[in-house]
């Protein structure tokens, strides 16, 4: 009995030691940020040698050039002219660009907070013209600028294990959910043509990007040398993509369609509005119907996968025309009658949209994980997680990759 | 004499057992329940034994040990040492956590659904001691006390600063180390 009472005070102690603590032992990567000074980020903002595509995100045309957002750090210049053998010309570093557009000669990009101008007349030899600081504070690294006179221009990667009492809580978010935030342009000549996945867009002689919750406007009248206006506050707390036709701003956000009326180019005013389900929405406008492509995703949560064609003749009140089951749509871009969607891993779909009630797949067109798409007159790019893919759809039954330029990881 | 050789041949001969048990589990996670089944053999006070069951602390798993107990004695009720190991399978291979992560590029707090989490099994081990009531048959009662560990490995693809475009996604191992006071009742038979 001695030994048995003996057992049982040791194993009381040990129960009172403080043994019992949960642990996790947690193995992790984390990225410490590399700094360069501002005035020598700015000094290396031209065009150098062409580099590897690795992590593409938005992209727009602009005569006979694609130039194509390396994501937080600059911007690839790819020469279209012959669309079967593109070549990659160029690399601008922007450190942390996201989004950009091009009007003229001029194309904008952001550089985390500010908004820079580059000349682009000549791809070869682009400059800076203009530097807006601060109209993006939105895109400030919590904890990591820590003053002005300094740029995260690279990461440097640690692999790291721990062991914590905590439970734990996880920080970041994802690539695709990134991408997902684009450039994009109207239909006016002087401007370039962007993807639907935008959040910037140009229409007339004004910028206007999107955040979260605000329109801001830039008077680009002077293509060079844009000056911020205002920012005008939507309802909305997630706006993902910003789509100019006419004078309409269609801005998709995860729970619906906002239409803004910039007839007054600097005051743009809430029409419309059409909510959904919370979900992804691209959204594009041919100034009859308004195309929406609502996707799950990480990001977006939601269940739903489908097109939704919603009649916009009455800006006030937009109405679902009909919806379409797809596969996991995302961008998409409209020539004519043709509607070409990127469908998740199903690829390209190309449609017959003549009738809206009526969207029928012409051809599939399989290039898994593109998300997003341009159109240019029987060409069109396609960015993909594995690369840029030129597809020539001048037959639309049978569409075929003319050419890709493959990402290098 | 032939009555103690009868006896000792008893105590030198294998026979089986079974045990279910229903545990009381305490950690810094919460405090809930297992319940157990283990059997196998016995002789000369050492059992030998398979066990499996189901652990309903913070990730449910079910168990599957050895197990070792050391009874002490030659009364009817007797002092017991026991040990297992094993290995935790978790009830889940996958799940989804809708969590709100730290979005640093919009300086503000979103909810997302992240990438599935996949769980994969971990060790399983305990060490303790109890009271055995038992009667003549060898068949009664057990209360123990035992200090009892789980893990649990949880992987999950972590894309954080693939938004930077300077990193790739990489996975984030967890290995979830549990250990719990328990305490059991069980049936002999």
């Amino acid at each position: 009995m001695k030994n048995w009472l003996r057992v049982g005070i040791i194993l009381l102690m040990f129960f009172l030691s403080g043994c019992l603590k949960d642990e996790i032992k947690k193995s992790y990567t984390f990225y410490r940020p590399v700094y360069k000074t501002t005035e020598e980020v700015r000094q290396n903002i031209k065009s150098s040698s062409p580099v590897s595509i690795k992590n593409p995100g938005k992209l727009f045309y602009r005569n006979g050039y694609i130039f194509l957002n390396e994501i937080n750090r600059g911007v690839h210049i790819i020469d279209i002219s012959s669309p079967a053998q593109p070549r990659v010309v160029a690399f601008v570093s922007i450190p942390g660009a996201v989004d950009l557009a091009v009007r003229s000669n001029i194309l904008y990009s952001d550089m985390y907070t500010d908004l820079v101008s580059l000349d682009i007349s000549d791809p070869l030899h682009t400059k800076v013209t203009s530097i807006i600081e601060g109209v993006f504070p939105e895109r400030s690294y919590l904890g990591f600028n820590g003053d002005t006179n300094n740029v995260i221009v690279d990461w440097i990667r640690v692999d790291t294990t721990v062991r914590t009492t905590e439970e734990i809580s996880r920080v970041g978010m994802k690539a695709e959910d990134f991408l997902a935030m684009s450039a994009s342009s109207s239909s006016k000549t002087s401007n370039g043509v962007g993807g639907s996945m935008a959040r910037f867009a140009l229409s007339s002689d004004r910028l206007y990007t999107v955040d979260y919750m605000n329109i801001k406007v830039f008077n680009t009248a002077v293509a060079e040398k844009p000056s911020f206006v205002k920012s005008v506050a939507t309802t909305s707390w997630n706006i993902e993509t910003i789509y100019p036709f006419s004078n309409y701003l269609f801005l998709g956000s995860m729970t619906g369609m906002y239409i803004f009326d910039i007839s007054s180019k600097d005051d743009p005013v809430q029409k419309g509005l059409f909510e959904h389900a919370r979900v992804c929405d691209p959204v594009i406008s041919d100034g009859n119907y308004a195309y929406v492509t609502l996707r799950n995703g990480s990001q977006c949560q939601g269940f739903i996968n489908q097109l939704d064609v919603l009649d916009i003749s009455n800006v006030s009140a937009p109405a679902l025309m009909k919806s379409y089951p797809m596969t996991n749509p995302r961008g998409l871009s409209k020539d004519g009658d043709l509607l070409l969607i990127c469908d998740g891993n199903d690829g390209l779909r190309i449609c017959d949209a003549k009738s809206a009630i009526g969207v029928n797949t012409i051809s599939l067109l399989k290039i898994p994980d593109s998300f997003d798409v341009i159109t240019l007159g029987g060409l069109a790019v396609v960015s993909a997680l594995d690369g840029l893919y030129f597809v020539d759809y001048s037959n639309p039954k049978e569409p075929r990759i003319t050419s890709s330029i493959k990402i290098i990881n | 004499m032939l009555m103690f050789f009868n006896s000792q041949a008893q105590q030198n001969k294998w026979k089986p057992w079974v045990i279910p048990e229903l545990g009381y589990l305490s950690g810094t996670y919460e405090v809930t329940g297992d319940l157990r089944l283990q059997g196998g053999i016995q002789k000369n006070g050492w059992n030998f034994g398979l066990g499996t069951g189901v652990d309903y602390y913070h990730f449910t798993s079910f168990p599957i040990y050895a197990q070792a107990r050391k009874m002490i004695g030659k009364k009817k009720g007797k002092p017991f040492l026991l040990t297992s190991l094993g290995i935790s399978i978790p009830s889940v291979e996958t799940s989804s956590k809708t969590d709100f992560r730290t979005m640093s590029l919009f300086s503000s707090f979103r909810p997302v659904s992240p990438e599935p989490y996949y769980y994969d099994m971990g060790f399983y081990g305990e060490i303790g001691a109890g009271y055995a009531f038992l009667n003549k048959k060898g068949r009664g009662l057990l209360l123990s006390l035992s200090f009892t560990q789980k893990r649990i490995e949880e992987t999950h693809v972590n894309n954080n600063f693939a938004i930077q475009g300077m990193g790739a996604p990489n996975d984030e191992v967890n290995v979830y180390i549990m250990n719990r006071a328990a305490v059991r009742i069980g049936y002999k038979f």
